[in-house]
C-alpha cells in the first residue's frame, strides 16, 4: 500500500467515508468526524506510519488536506 | 448514594451538572435542538422528532420523580457541553442506568465529559453500580466505554413500532473499576484504541 492509500484508509475505514469525499473533507462536517471519532482518526493514523503525533498536531489535524501537511514534519510523504 | 437534590448545581473538578428541573428557556431550547439533531436522536431509544411542548412537559414531570434525573453538563471553561442522566434509580441495590449525550466544541470534550459524568455518578452521587446500554452500531462510544472498564455482557432488541434496536448492554461496571481508570488521559485512550482496532 502507498502512503497515500494507508492515510486514505485510516479516513475512511474509522470514519465510514468513501474515498470520494475526502477531498475537503474538514472536522465535524460528517457526523462520524466528532470529538470521539477524531480520536479513533489520530490512532488509526499514528499506527499506519508507526508515529507519536504530538498534541499541537493532533489538535490541528482539522481536515483531510491539514492532515496531509501535518505528517510532512513526521517525514511521511503522501 | 447521596440524596439527590435536584435544585443543587453539583461540581466536579469544575464541570457543573445543572438539573433539567433548574434550566432557563434558552437552556431548554438548547437541550432539545441537541436531542432532536439527527446524529443524537438516532442513537436514542426514541429516534422521533421531539416538540418543545412534549419537552416542557418532561421536565416538568422530573420535579416529583426520584427514579429519573437529568442534567445539562458545562466545562469548566463554562459552556455547555451535553446531558447526562440517571434512570431506572434503585436506592436499595444501589444501582442505576446512566445515559449521556454530547455536543462536544473541540478535539478531547467528549472524552473528558464521559469521564467526568461517571466520576459524578460513582464518587459525587455515590451509587456504587451501574447499568448502561449502547447501541450496537455505535463504534465510537463502544471503544470509549471500554477504555473506562466498561465490558458489555449483555444484549437487548427494543421494537418501537417497528423500528427495530440492539443494544449491548454491562450490569457489571462498578466504582472501583472506574476509579483505577479516572487518571487515564486521553493520549492513554489514544494508545488503547490501537490495540482495540487489531482485536
Amino acid at each position: 500500500m502507498t502512503n497515500l492509500e494507508k492515510y486514505n484508509a485510516a479516513f475512511c475505514e474509522t470514519l465510514n467515508v468513501e474515498e470520494a469525499q475526502l477531498a475537503g473533507l474538514k472536522y465535524q462536517a460528517v457526523p462520524s468526524w466528532d470529538s470521539v471519532g477524531h480520536m479513533s482518526l489520530v490512532a488509526a493514523i499514528e499506527d499506519a506510519f508507526d508515529i507519536m503525533m504530538e498534541m499541537d498536531d493532533i489538535i490541528d489535524l482539522s481536515s483531510y488536506e491539514k492532515g496531509k501537511e501535518i505528517l510532512e514534519k513526521y517525514e511521511v510523504e503522501l | 448514594m447521596i440524596e439527590i437534590d435536584k435544585r443543587m448545581v453539583y461540581e466536579s473538578h469544575g464541570y457543573k451538572f445543572k438539573n433539567f428541573v433548574c434550566l432557563t428557556e434558552e437552556e431548554k431550547k438548547l437541550v432539545l435542538e441537541w436531542r432532536n439533531s439527527p446524529e443524537i436522536r438516532k442513537w436514542m431509544f426514541n429516534s422521533d422528532v421531539i416538540t418543545y411542548q412534549s419537552h416542557s412537559d418532561f421536565i416538568k414531570s422530573l420535579e416529583k420523580r426520584t427514579d429519573r434525573y437529568y442534567w445539562l453538563v458545562y466545562t469548566p471553561e463554562n459552556y455547555p457541553i451535553g446531558v447526562f442522566d440517571i434512570v431506572n434509580v434503585d436506592p436499595i441495590r444501589n444501582i442505576a442506568e446512566t445515559g449521556d449525550y454530547a455536543k462536544p466544541q473541540k478535539f478531547g470534550d467528549g472524552f473528558y465529559f464521559l469521564r467526568e459524568c461517571l466520576f459524578f455518578y460513582f464518587n459525587i452521587l455515590k451509587i456504587e453500580n451501574n447499568y448502561t446500554e449502547a447501541d450496537v452500531d455505535n463504534d465510537n462510544i463502544h471503544s470509549l466505554n471500554s477504555f473506562f472498564g466498561i465490558k458489555y455482557n449483555g444484549k437487548k432488541t427494543t421494537n418501537q413500532e417497528g423500528d427495530i434496536k440492539e443494544y449491548l448492554t454491562c450490569d457489571s461496571f462498578t466504582k472501583d473499576i472506574f476509579n483505577e481508570r479516572y487518571k487515564l488521559t486521553f493520549r492513554d485512550y489514544l494508545q488503547y484504541l490501537k490495540s482495540y482496532r487489531n482485536d
